[in-house]
């Protein structure tokens, strides 16, 4: 089937964008070897930990203990969850939490639900540390973590630090392939860094330092991703934001297509919503190479993965949409059909440059999926070859798809509700 | 004042480029060969073609129509050939940039390979006494002709069916730079895609498969399993 000239310019911009960010960041990784520097802790720094939680009766315990496993001074810790108007039983399990665990300093403040940013800002407000860590009731913590984190704010201008976040024991194809997505993105994040071009600080145990996150004013409260949003108003004040890749924490994932979609529409809206919203930092020079990478990045990449996967849909599928629409013309005799075949190939008949792109493209990607491995010390293939090849084949439609939604809801002007 | 990585960023505009570059000579370079492939299995058939004119000069000046099951088991295999190479060169045609002239100047030769087929078929089946049915048919592109996949699909389905009792000349009716295409359009009087003549008899609009089956039957003169079974 014939694809009309627009398309194929649009194509081939979308592939040599693509292929240019990669061999951008292929160079970062290149240009020599980069870890955030540390020094080592003279005495342990008040910490206070956040931790908002809505409906989270099933993992809030979890998610606690593993906070009160953490190996630092118990007199120097402080958590507090803050309820955000939960309808379920969290408050009841956190109040007898509290009670059989009251040798640490843990305080439940209980609100009605304004959302997670409120929540945040209600913890910031109570909260007596010099660090600030903010934890998603669904996400564990390894007993170092502290440790490992706090020694990174070696400089002054070190506003957050963000540990390994890794999907928590993935049991279904969905979770097993966001596990391959989040190695690949904490290697990315960790190059990101390289330039202080990081731009969301995620929401299991990112660590501010507190002065700063007061005197920027504390999180948004009316944001679709208030953690996105937090890191680009850091971002555009110049303050720096470091990824480890020692100190793990573990996170649930979306264990099914329609929880995916909604978290992403959230996550991928939100960054749309606040790039505009700081898009005076894009291709300023003042910003380095955040304004010129990072912010058209948080623009493009969508657009590029609509463009991708409608095409891909479109005229992938349409000549087999077509012969079965077609066979209804034949009364579905394909006997005949079949019979008759004859195998006519010929080399000259394969589409090379199609060929060249994709070979290309699929050498980045086993490129970068290696890497990640390396970089987060995990055996590749650990959860099995099979969502190794989902990963590579499929993930991104499933990503695009969800971009196509949003592209969709934007144009009809719907309101993404949490 | 934050850094900026302006190496980077031209270096790895410069090895995008390459990368592009690259691809495009690669593309250009198969271009080539496809058009060297064509023009190499057009000369052979038009040799194919002088030696079956002769084949069937020599039955018809010596009498020898003892011959003449061979001979058109030769005339199918050259046709199935012409067919597959003029498909294949369609689909190069589509994905070409710079080789478009070439490439019209062998859809010309093919589009007279064609009709110098038909006009040999017409022959044989009056030296042979051949059953043999000939369709023509006229197709344009997906905005002159929406249904033209449709026709397509149904006359290749039917030439399956059929085999060497069925031979289908398919023209491009927008490739008027061979004078012939209007010629044929006119003398069938045919303004509209896709259309189909069948033993001369002209049929304008989309014919589904039924109606080109009843009207091809009803030439043969052995009728076949596949007329009397639908």
């Amino acid at each position: 089937m014939p694809i009309p000239i627009y398309v194929k310019i649009m194509l081939w911009t979308t592939y040599l964008i693509s292929l240019y960010f990669a061999i951008f960041w292929f160079l970062v990784m290149v240009d020599g070897e980069y870890n955030a520097k540390r020094r080592k802790l003279k005495k342990f720094p008040y910490v206070s930990i956040v931790v908002p939680a809505y409906n989270e009766e099933k993992n809030i315990i979890t998610t606690l203990n593993s906070l009160i496993k953490l190996r630092y001074q118990k007199n120097r810790l402080e958590i507090i969850v803050v309820n955000d108007g939960s309808t379920d039983n969290t408050r009841n399990l956190v109040e007898k939490f509290i009670a059989k665990n009251n040798s640490f300093d843990t305080k439940l403040i209980n609100k009605k639900n304004e959302g997670k940013g409120a929540a945040l800002n209600n913890g910031l407000a109570v909260s007596k540390g010099e660090y600030f860590v903010c934890l998603d009731a669904d996400s564990i913590v390894t007993n170092d973590a502290l440790q490992k984190i706090l020694p990174c704010f070696s400089d002054d201008d070190i506003a957050v630090a963000l540990p390994l976040l890794k999907v928590d024991k993935p049991k279904n194809m969905w979770q097993r392939m966001q596990w391959l997505e989040y190695l690949v993105n904490m290697f990315y994040r960790k190059l990101m860094g390289k330039l202080n071009c990081i731009h969301v600080a995620p929401g299991p145990f990112s660590v501010y330092r507190k002065s700063v996150l007061e005197k920027v004013g504390g999180f948004d409260v009316n944001n679709l991703t208030e953690d996105l949003e937090i890191t680009l108003r850091l971002q555009s004040k110049n303050y720096r934001i470091v990824q480890l890749l020692d100190a793990e924490v573990f996170t649930l994932a979306p264990k099914s297509f329609k929880e995916l979609y909604k978290q992403r529409s959230r996550w991928y809206k939100g960054s749309l919503i606040n790039a505009f919203k700081y898009k005076g930092m894009t291709f300023n020079k003042k910003y380095g190479d955040f304004g010129f990478i990072q912010m058209p990045t948080i623009f493009i990449q969508g657009l590029i993965a609509v463009i991708l996967v409608s095409s891909l849909a479109y005229y992938g599928l349409k000549p087999y949409v077509k012969t079965a629409y077609h066979s209804i013309l034949i009364n579905f005799d394909f006997f005949t059909l079949i019979k008759t075949f004859k195998f006519d190939f010929n080399l000259l008949d394969l589409n090379y440059t199609a060929i060249l792109v994709a070979v290309v493209m699929l050498a980045i990607s086993i490129l970068v999926l290696t890497i990640s491995h390396s970089e987060t010390k995990e055996r590749v293939a650990k959860h099995g070859t099979l969502s190794l090849i989902f990963y590579l084949f499929f993930y991104f439609l499933v990503i695009g798809f969800i971009w196509l939604g949003i592209v969709i809801d934007f144009a009809f002007g719907k309101r993404h509700k949490w | 004042m934050r850094s900026l990585s302006r190496d980077k960023y031209i270096i790895a505009g410069v090895i995008t480029l390459g990368i592009f570059f690259l691809g495009l000579f690669l593309g250009l370079a198969i271009e080539g060969k496809r058009v060297n492939y064509i023009e190499s299995v057009s000369r052979k058939q038009n040799l194919d073609f002088s030696s079956l004119q002769l084949q069937y000069a020599f039955i018809d000046q010596l009498s020898q129509e003892k011959n003449c099951l061979a001979v058109q088991k030769t005339f199918e295999q050259n046709i199935n050939n012409l067919e597959s190479t003029r498909i294949r060169l369609e689909n190069f045609d589509r994905e070409s940039t710079l080789n478009k002239n070439e490439l019209d100047i062998l859809k010309n030769e093919y589009t007279i390979a064609q009709i110098r087929y038909w006009l040999l078929g017409e022959r044989t089946k009056k030296l042979c006494g051949a059953d043999i049915v000939n369709i023509l048919y006229f197709f344009s592109d997906e905005k002159e002709c929406p249904d033209c996949d449709k026709q397509a699909f149904v006359l290749t389905y039917l030439k399956k069916k059929f085999k060497d009792k069925l031979l289908i000349f398919s023209f491009d009716s927008k490739f008027e730079s061979e004078p012939m295409i209007p010629l044929l359009k006119k003398t069938y009087n045919i303004s509209t895609y896709p259309t189909i003549v069948i033993e001369g008899n002209p049929k304008s609009k989309f014919q589904g498969k039924d109606t080109i089956l009843n009207e091809i039957c009803s030439y043969y003169m052995e009728k076949t399993e596949d007329c009397t079974v639908k």
